[in-house]
């Protein structure tokens, strides 16, 4: 699993891909926080909501992208074979790569607290920015990336198209953060099942999270996500053995 | 036995990619694959590298089983797959060490050495501060053969590894093969005869994903042999009709009129019998060539339209 990590993680800062996606995250994030119309030197309020409720819609477009091509690529060009009869299991290969992917994710996500320490520093004494709920949002979305790269992961493990495996896990990250939320607030569901379809997205636990209560329960329910989509992408490979 | 494989069979959908086929090979031999196109070379090899199950059928490698111990079986093997997959974007020594440490090979000090060892080993030492990517197509072949061999397998198989070779790195390889053969067991899968010829100890042809042929490469040439020709040529002019007196001869090619073929069966017998009739009819014998049958034909006929 190491060999495969190390050569995931040359391959992203190696290549442009790491330097790439940090950027595009902090800046598309700075301007709107502090230059675009609306940001937070306009408002009055000490507050990053404006960062933590656009961050989760970057990701699902820039993790995708990220992930794309770690299986897709692998399959087209037939290395795929070379991985998979070396004496390693196959969820050895989805963890390396799954790690690798983690990691650059969270190079992506730490420039952002910069963010925080901005807002506490220009807050006023009288209303300071709640640091309990910015730390709760900092952890809900720290989460809501590693289940991205999961879905992206799995997404990519599917085909051997890279554009294929982008909207395929874009799709499934939309699906998943948003499409749920949104069914549940269809009429029909009104006052029965609403709660629960509601529970199965990721958005109902991400605000959750960042009122700055961890709850276990959303915990749990994060990392399950992710081993869902493990093991769902560990199948996807196993499939050429049907 | 170093490998053997038991009534193997791979199905595709409803078609029999392999089927049923039984084999072995010693430790220190090398078993030439051949077969057409589509005849089931790569897929037994996918099988026995444990990246497809087999349908039916099992295969031990080194005694593991190769259903029961995929990473035990895969510890034991280097593989060059078909195509010879490989990362273009990675440096040759960057994916040799890779391909190290993915085999499970721990020791770091050790593994520099064994990276040289391996560049020597194909000749890649003048190409390797290179990425793949810029390599030449035999080249890459040379860092896909560097690849199987970095973790010393005691198996090696090899999916046609010397297509796309120029005549001068073709015999660089097949001398490296035999070099390895000492101390290790390799499989490798070809379409070009002479290279049986000259590499293999045995011989598999598969058609259809069915044996229909396994021996020594010397026997099938032989057993498949049942007509002789040899080619002469006489000092003077002879008739044809005056050549078939011979008993043994059943048919006469004439290229002129001193030169021929003649077809006839058990060769000594019949090039004794030429030459008795040279020294008899005074005409000197200038040339007494036995053509026999290429394994080229004999795989053409076993493997042609039945
Ligand atoms: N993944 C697959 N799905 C369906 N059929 C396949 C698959 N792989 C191989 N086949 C079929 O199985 C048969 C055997 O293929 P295989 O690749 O083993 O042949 P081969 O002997 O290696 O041929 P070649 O000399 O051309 O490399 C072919 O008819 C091929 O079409
Ligand atoms: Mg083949």
């Amino acid at each position: 699993m190491n060999a495969i990590l190390k050569k995931e993680i040359n391959l992203f800062f190696s290549s442009l891909i790491a330097y790439v996606s940090m950027a595009v995250f902090f800046i598309t994030l700075s301007l709107n926080l502090f230059i675009f119309q609306g940001n937070i030197l306009d408002s009055n309020y000490a507050t990053l909501d404006t960062f933590f409720t656009l961050a989760p819609w970057i990701l699902i477009f820039l993790i995708p992208a990220i992930t794309m091509r770690s299986f897709a690529d692998e399959k087209q060009n037939g290395t795929i074979e070379f991985l998979a009869t070396k004496p390693i299991t196959d969820l050895q290969i989805v963890m390396g790569k799954y790690i690798a992917a983690l990691i650059l994710w969270t190079f992506t996500f730490l420039p952002t607290f910069i963010y925080f320490i901005c807002v506490q520093k220009l807050s006023l004494e009288d209303a300071p920015i709640d640091s309990g709920a910015t730390y709760g949002s900092y952890i809900g979305l720290y989460f809501l990336g590693a289940v991205f790269v999961s879905i992206g992961l799995f997404a990519s493990a599917i085909t051997n198209n890279q554009i294929v495996a982008f909207l395929v896990g874009v799709f499934l990250c939309y699906l998943m953060y948003d499409a749920f939320y949104r069914i549940s607030s269809l009429p029909i569901f009104q006052g029965q099942l609403d709660y629960y379809i509601q529970a199965i997205g990721l958005n109902a636990h991400y605000d959750s999270i960042s009122r700055g209560v961890v709850d276990t329960r959303d915990i749990v329910y994060f990392l399950s996500v992710i081993a869902l989509f493990i093991i769902g992408t560990r199948t996807a490979l196993e499939s050429r053995k049907w | 036995m170093s490998i053997s494989v038991h009534n193997l069979s791979k199905t595709y959908g409803n078609q029999k990619a392999v089927d049923s086929i039984s084999f072995s090979v010693n430790k220190g031999e090398i078993l030439g694959f051949l077969g057409p196109n589509g005849a089931g070379k790569s897929t037994t090899m996918k099988m026995l590298t444990c990246y497809l199950p087999p349908s039916a059928g099992t295969a031990s490698v080194c005694g593991l089983d190769i259903i029961h111990q995929p990473i035990a079986v895969k510890q034991k093997i280097g593989y060059l797959p078909e195509n010879n997959p490989l990362y273009y974007d990675m440096y040759v020594k960057e994916f040799l060490e890779f391909a190290w440490h993915i085999n499970g090979m721990k020791t770091p000090n050790n593994s520099q050495q064994k990276i040289k060892n391996s560049i020597e080993l194909v000749g890649l030492q003048v190409e390797q501060h290179k990425k793949i990517g810029q390599l030449s197509k035999g080249y890459k072949q040379r860092v896909g053969l560097a690849q199987a061999l970095i973790h010393e397998p005691e198996v090696l198989i090899l999916d046609e590894p010397t297509s796309g070779l120029d005549p001068n790195q073709l015999a660089d390889i097949r001398q490296l093969i035999r070099n390895l053969a000492k101390e290790k067991t390799i499989i490798f899968s070809t379409h070009i005869m002479q290279e049986v010829q000259a590499v293999c100890d045995k011989v598999v042809i598969i058609n259809k994903g069915k044996i229909v042929a396994n021996d020594t490469a010397d026997n099938l040439q032989n057993m498949l042999s049942n007509e002789t020709l040899v080619e002469v040529e006489f000092e003077n002019a002879i008739a044809v009709d005056a050549l078939k007196e011979m008993p043994q001869i059943h048919a006469v090619e004439k290229i002129s009129d001193t030169h021929f073929v003649l077809h006839g069966k058990q060769s000594k017998l019949l090039r004794k019998a030429i030459f008795e009739f040279a020294v008899q009819k005074n005409n000197p014998l200038l040339l007494l060539k036995e053509e026999s049958k290429s394994l080229e034909e004999v795989f053409h006929q076993l493997t042609g339209k039945q």
